[in-house]
């Protein structure tokens, strides 16, 4: 469950820095952010990723949860890109 | 200035990465695999269904030995456990005077027991096992000279790696650009996306992986100090000593309230492994290991107690902080700490690994295909690296595909089965290599990959033909193992069918297309 709860975390982190990304605001918007707009949502994306730490930390313990977390940096780093691939299509 | 390092970094990475590449892909393929070893395990012997205290399993297990082999050295002892469901022993015959060990066929010193204590009957198989120790040891070749290979491809990796990273130049700007059917330039960004998104694991298991073998690379520091190593190894994992016997007869106590208290000591942990040296005599130790699967640094710590009182009389943990770095860094390696949901994190890493080795091959033969004076005609070295390429990455997925169906199709009570099994890897493996020397390069990639997906997609067929527990079944009965199994195969048969597709469809128009973007490209 921890894992479910913190890949979401992770890929939603992901989103966010793709999102804030000028050159993939066309396919995940179809417009471009204004570069405040695309700050904020850059730290968002960092925090969530860092969220996605804390949560892997107090379910899993500190250690376990600190290689869980690459784990699931990597799997939501993999579905950002499948669904950004998946809105491009 | 910075240019040029750049240049030379992409250098030293294409020729360390290509040298040792496709060793490299087949040790993240079994690697890989090796993180369900006890799953492919179980599943390569469907007779065992029934799981069992692990207690009670041990104390039957001794009456085994005591019953079979009460004059043995000693006797090991792993009790079942959640991951594999039998009692598995072996047991060191006593020596005879004036006579130097003899080496011994596997089978006539250990053996599988149910949790009454009784052999099971079950296809004689070396299971998950073969493709852990491939993994490290290669086969067909002297363990020793394997693991300096290995070492050496480790070695390569690291370097790889570092280079790799400094050629990357744009690996945040292009951190989620992966673009198909563009030619060399999906090649790359396949290549960057696998590398870029777990390369927190590459770094560690490829760090991890030389520190596991430390010892046998680097035995200075152990040379210097030690008469031997064999005295380094009693020292650091005590209770090897050999104290003789005294000839004075004396049964062991239960087990049961040592396992008992071992395991309170070490808050509720598992227990992995147990041995009894000299057992029946009133000098009988009784060791008892701690799980390596309850937690990240848990190697080496175990409890001794007198075989006939059961009196605690020593127990050991790893000490100092390099004893205990190195078994953090062996347990992040090997994952042995790992629960189901990290396990496949692992897993999917080691697949990313692969896809990463496997990806940075192909490149290495796209990029330079373009630029050949006769593409039709290309020299010798380029054609040795194609069909390598091919070799190693359909080949081998389809030898593992035919280790798994041989398991299915050889008689059980054939002769050597376990042996023939292994070399059906092989023979498959080679099989592949041949084709793809004797074949066109384009249609030798097709058929070799069609050929891999064919193997796989039959995995579940042949074992639903052939035994009575499949995908089915195990969604109604609860046996996920079978569950998972299936889904696998099909998963890897479907990779690999859609690899078959792709390489049928490049067209030599499309490898041209990108001639003209490789002046774009400055990177890899």
């Amino acid at each position: 469950m921890i894992h479910i709860v913190a890949i979401c975390a992770s890929v939603l982190g992901f989103g966010c820095l793709c999102t804030a990304m000028a050159r993939h605001q066309k396919d995940m918007l179809g417009r471009t952010l204004p570069s405040p707009v695309q700050r904020r949502i850059r730290k968002a994306g960092g925090a969530l990723l860092l969220v996605a730490l804390a949560i892997d930390m107090a379910g899993l313990g500190a250690a376990y949860g600190a290689v869980a977390w690459f784990g699931h940096l990597t799997i939501g780093a993999a579905m950002a890109v499948a669904v950004l691939k998946w809105k491009m299509a | 200035m910075k240019e040029s390092f750049r240049q030379s970094m992409a250098w030293l990475h294409t020729w360390t990465g290509l040298m040792f590449g496709w060793l490299l892909f087949a040790m993240f393929v079994t690697g890989t695999a090796a993180y369900f070893q006890q799953e492919i395990s179980r599943w390569m012997r469907p007779e065992l269904v029934a799981t069992a205290d692990p207690v009670s399993a041990t104390q039957a297990a001794l009456g085994y030995l005591q019953t079979r082999q009460p004059d043995a050295e000693s006797w090991f002892i792993t009790p079942p456990s959640a991951r594999n469901p039998v009692t598995e022993v072996f047991w060191q015959p006593k020596k005879v005077e004036g006579q130097p060990p003899t080496r011994r066929k596997r089978g006539e010193t250990s053996a599988t027991l149910d949790g009454h204590g009784h052999p099971v009957t079950v296809r004689e198989t070396r299971g998950g096992y073969v493709l852990y120790r491939f993994h490290f040891d290669l086969h067909y070749m002297p363990v020793l000279w394997a693991r300096y290979l290995v070492g050496v491809a480790a070695m390569f990796m690291l370097v790889a790696i570092v280079s790799g990273i400094i050629t990357h130049k744009k690996i945040f700007a292009d951190f989620f650009m992966l673009r198909f059917g563009k030619g060399q330039r999906s090649w790359l960004d396949a290549h960057n996306v696998t590398a870029v998104f777990a390369l927190p694991f590459y770094l560690m298991i490829t760090y991890t992986g030389l520190v596991t073998l430390a010892t046998q690379y680097m035995p200075w520091g152990v040379m210097a100090n030690y008469a031997s190593t064999d005295t380094f190894f009693e020292e650091v994992f005590p209770g090897r000593a050999d104290v003789p016997r005294s000839g004075v007869a004396a049964p062991l106590v239960p087990i049961s309230p040592l396992m008992a208290m071992a395991s309170r000591s070490w808050g509720g942990a598992a227990i992995g492994f147990v041995q009894v040296a000299n057992p029946g005599d009133s000098t009988a130790t009784i060791t008892i290991t701690r799980a390596a699967e309850t937690a990240i640094g848990a190697r080496g710590e175990s409890m001794v107690f007198a075989g006939p009182s059961g009196t605690l009389l020593d127990r050991h943990a790893p000490e100092g902080g390099a004893l205990a770095t190195q078994s953090v860094m062996v347990a992040l390696h090997t994952g042995r700490y790992a629960g189901w949901g990290l396990r496949w994190l692992y897993f999917l890493s080691g697949i990313g690994g692969t896809i990463m080795v496997g990806s940075g091959l192909v490149l290495w033969t796209v990029k330079r295909r373009a630029k050949l004076p006769d593409p039709a005609h290309p020299h010798i070295g380029f054609r040795l690296v194609e069909r390598l390429n091919i070799a190693a990455i359909a080949g081998l997925p389809a030898g593992v595909a035919a280790y798994f169906l041989v398991n299915r199709l050889l008689p059980i009570a054939m002769g050597n089965r376990a042996e023939w099994e292994i070399n059906s890897l092989f023979l498959i493996w080679a099989g592949v290599l041949f084709w793809a020397c004797a074949r066109p390069q384009r249609r030798a990639w097709v058929e070799s990959l069609s050929f891999a997906a064919t193997l796989f997609a039959a995995v579940p067929i042949v074992n639903a033909l052939a035994v009575s527990r499949n995908m089915l079944t195990g969604l109604m009965t609860g046996d996920w193992l079978f569950v998972a199994f299936d889904m696998a195969m099909v998963t890897l048969s479907f990779a690999l069918g859609w690899a078959a597709r792709k390489a049928a469809r490049v067209t030599p128009k499309a490898v041209r297309g990108t001639r003209r973007k490789n002046k774009e490209l400055t990177a890899a």
